[in-house]
């Protein structure tokens, strides 16, 4: 009887490991899957095209800024006062002579 | 049932468990393996991909900009520049004209005929100017030809050539065989003037101006 009981026991053991190595198995299979649509070149495609279109919504923002910089730049160039422009070219103009007013 | 059979079948459901959980385990750490390899190797095809056409991207749509700002700051330049080139040619047109009392043209006249007379190192020269120019070194011919030889220390003929030129003011002078020729003419003279200027513009004054931004 005590014995019977043990191989019994023993029994249900087995099949549970077997049940665990059968599950075990489904886990590698899903992770297999899921590996092969990680890796599906439409999927990464499909990413990489909605990434670089963010990516071009920066670019172009950044590059409105560099270009605004360069309004400024350009802006502050042509603020340059009347006098300044009157005063170089008076210095011009005593080069051109050679002599001094 | 008694204890000892108890405790048997204690140990054969402990066993099984840790067998159990060993082998879930060992496959969940296989799986995390395996997507963490699938997800490696997709970062680098979309690495790949992507880095690229960024570059791309950026050069087309950062490089567009740059190219276009740099252009706006070098027009703004070149106004600037060609505002002052405009403003001393307008100041020597009166001076010329003999407009700008701060000014003796005939004196300025004088000494561009001398310094070209200096270079071309000849005893006979001779010198193309505008009409009214023409005349006046017409009229001050023997005057002129005194002050160069007490300067040059030996005679010195000086003839005024039957050519008109369209010159702003300023004389251009040659010897005879028109071997050897100087150009002093005023636009010249700015032209010259103006180039250094350009440089020291650029250097001095732009960068100055954009430094205090």
């Amino acid at each position: 009887m005590s014995i019977s009981v043990l191989v019994e026991e023993e029994l249900k053991a087995i099949k549970r490991i077997e049940e665990a190595k059968r599950k075990a198995a489904r886990i590698i299979e899903e992770a297999k899957k899921k590996a092969e649509e990680i890796k599906d070149k439409n999927k990464i495609m499909s990413r990489a095209n909605e990434y670089l279109q963010q990516k071009e919504i920066e670019l172009r923002k950044e590059a409105e800024e560099i270009k605004q910089e360069y309004v400024k730049q350009a802006e502050k160039i042509r603020s340059i006062p009347p006098e300044k422009i009157e005063e170089i070219a008076d210095k011009i103009i005593k080069e051109v002579i050679g002599i001094e007013r | 049932m008694s204890d000892e059979i108890n405790a048997f079948i204690h140990e054969i459901h402990k066993k099984a468990d840790v067998q159990i959980e060993s082998i879930l385990e060992e496959a969940k750490k296989k799986a995390e393996e395996i997507i963490k390899e699938a997800e490696r190797e997709a970062e680098k095809i979309f690495t790949h991909e992507t880095r690229s056409r960024i570059l791309l991207l950026r050069r087309k749509i950062v490089g567009q900009a740059e190219m276009e700002g740099r252009s706006l700051v070098i027009q703004a330049k070149e106004d600037i520049v060609k505002q002052i080139y405009e403003l001393s040619l307008a100041k020597l047109r009166q001076i010329a004209a003999g407009q700008d009392s701060s000014y003796d043209y005939s004196e300025i006249l004088y000494q561009l005929l001398e310094e070209a007379a200096i270079k071309i190192d000849e005893p006979k020269i001779i010198v193309e100017a505008n009409e009214k120019d023409k005349e006046f070194l017409s009229i001050n011919l023997r005057k002129f030809e005194e002050r160069l030889m007490k300067k040059l220390n030996k005679p010195i003929r000086i003839s005024i050539s039957d050519k008109t030129t369209n010159l702003l003011g300023g004389v251009i002078v040659y010897n005879k065989d028109q071997t050897k020729i100087y150009y002093n003419a005023l636009e010249s003279r700015l032209a010259k003037v103006f180039e250094k200027y350009r440089g020291i513009l650029g250097k001095i004054l732009f960068n100055k101006i954009l430094s205090e931004m």
